[in-house]
């Protein structure tokens, strides 16, 4: 089956059924739409139902469950039990029988498909992003700060979304852009409290089986935006505050912020990995950034958000004054 | 004389404010420049790499006494040495 995710066609290959059905589920959750088989694809992956075997190559980048190994046959990725090797187009995955329906098959998967994407440009970032009236806006920040929900409560107050947590970013023809990479919000459980209709959604993230997977296109049909050029960068930071608070940041130290939420997977002679630092420049140099320090009235009044945001992205103008003094 | 370079491993973006970020590839540390610093380390760059030479540099260039930039060209260098983002031969 092959399947595409905006220009890029990805062809997955495998003689287990089950296996192919659990990853058809995760790129589907990734945005990826199945195309047949017709379509000439810019990489495949071959599954196979294996233990994969770790080489002695290199490594990379190590970090948690995760270890990438690069050889003179390319690269090797492994998360938790399964793995991916591979090099320009063709590649392989080797994930143990049972493991396809764990989140370190889905986390794997979509690891070995951001490799792919870093090489033609396209790199991950963890991040919401919204759009207000046509701007972009992208709120960025480490798991668990509360992305998911401010992003659901920009949504509520009539905002568009591209995703709550995963955007790729890449150089467009008119500045840096941000792709969704995941359409449905996955939304802790406690969520409920603020958002009562949330009660009713069951299932479960692939990636992230503690989080429920909300449906987004259900809840908020036409709001979903595939794609906006940022133009404010906010990153949010809990407090024990009553009250949240903005502060400006540098460029430098959006620049700083941003590398720690994006997906460095290289080396120093990985040529995307510089790549992926000058397309941070170029984001902090066309959007302001902002660190939101959050107190409790953000949560507890979920508007509060878009008014804190408002002045952000429609800075009021001077008066004007009588000329002569 | 000690000579001083930039790690080929580290990558310098400079931002339009005149400050800079440097970040070392393998380790992943990172280190932000002021002004004064994206100056030293474009002298570092441009091949300018013993303490005498930067200080040349600095006097040259900013509002300083030959005393205050060879202060503050030593601990600049001696911070980027601690973070592995330059060698030095000597």
């Amino acid at each position: 089956m092959t399947y595409r995710f905006e220009t890029f066609a990805l062809r997955l290959e495998s003689d287990a059924e089950e296996l192919m059905g659990c990853a058809d589920q995760v790129l589907r959750y990734h945005r990826f739409r199945p195309v047949g088989d017709g379509a000439s694809p810019d990489w495949t992956i071959r599954l196979v139902v294996k233990v994969p075997e770790e080489p002695a190559w290199p490594i990379a980048f190590e970090a948690a469950s995760c270890r990438l190994r690069t050889g003179k046959a390319g690269y090797w990725l492994r998360y938790g039990e399964v793995a991916f090797a591979g090099s320009g187009s063709e590649w392989m995955g080797y994930v143990p029988a049972g493991c396809e329906k764990l989140p370190d098959f889905a986390y794997g998967l979509m690891l070995a498909v951001c490799l792919l994407l870093r090489k033609q440009g396209w790199f991950g970032l963890h991040g919401a992003g919204l759009v207000y009236q046509g701007k972009g806006v992208l709120l960025v920040g480490r798991s668990g700060v509360g992305k998911s929900t401010l992003a659901y409560s920009l949504v509520r107050c009539g905002w568009h979304f591209l995703t709550d947590d995963a955007l790729m970013v890449y150089q467009g023809s008119d500045g840096i852009e941000a792709v969704s990479f995941r359409k449905d919000f996955g939304l802790d459980a406690k969520c409920v409290r603020y958002f009562p209709e949330l009660a009713a959604c069951s299932d479960r993230q692939p990636t992230d089986p503690n989080k429920r997977r909300i449906p987004m296109d259900r809840l908020y049909a036409g709001r979903f935006c595939a794609r906006c050029r940022p133009a404010l960068l906010v990153f949010p930071e809990r407090t024990r505050a009553a009250q949240s608070r903005l502060r400006s940041l540098r460029r430098s130290e959006a620049f700083v912020r941003l590398l720690q939420a994006g997906l460095m997977f290289g080396g120093a002679n990985d040529p995307a990995e510089r790549r992926l630092l000058e397309i941070m420049r170029r984001l902090v140099q066309q959007a302001p950034a902002y660190l939101l320090q959050l107190g409790r009235d953000v949560f507890d009044r979920p508007e509060q958000l878009e008014q804190l945001l408002y002045p952000l992205l429609y800075p009021t103008k001077p008066r004007v004054q009588p000329p002569e003094g | 004389m000690a000579r001083y370079e930039p790690d080929p491993r580290v990558n310098f973006t400079r931002f339009d404010e005149g400050e800079g970020v440097l970040l070392h590839l393998e380790t992943r540390s990172y280190y932000t420049l002021n002004d004064t610093g994206v100056f030293i380390w474009e002298q570092l760059e441009a091949g300018r790499q013993t303490v005498e030479e930067l200080v040349e540099a600095l006097v040259a260039n900013y509002e300083v006494t030959q005393e205050e930039a060879e202060r503050q060209v030593r601990a600049f260098l001696e911070a980027l040495q601690q973070e592995g983002l330059i060698t030095c031969r000597v």
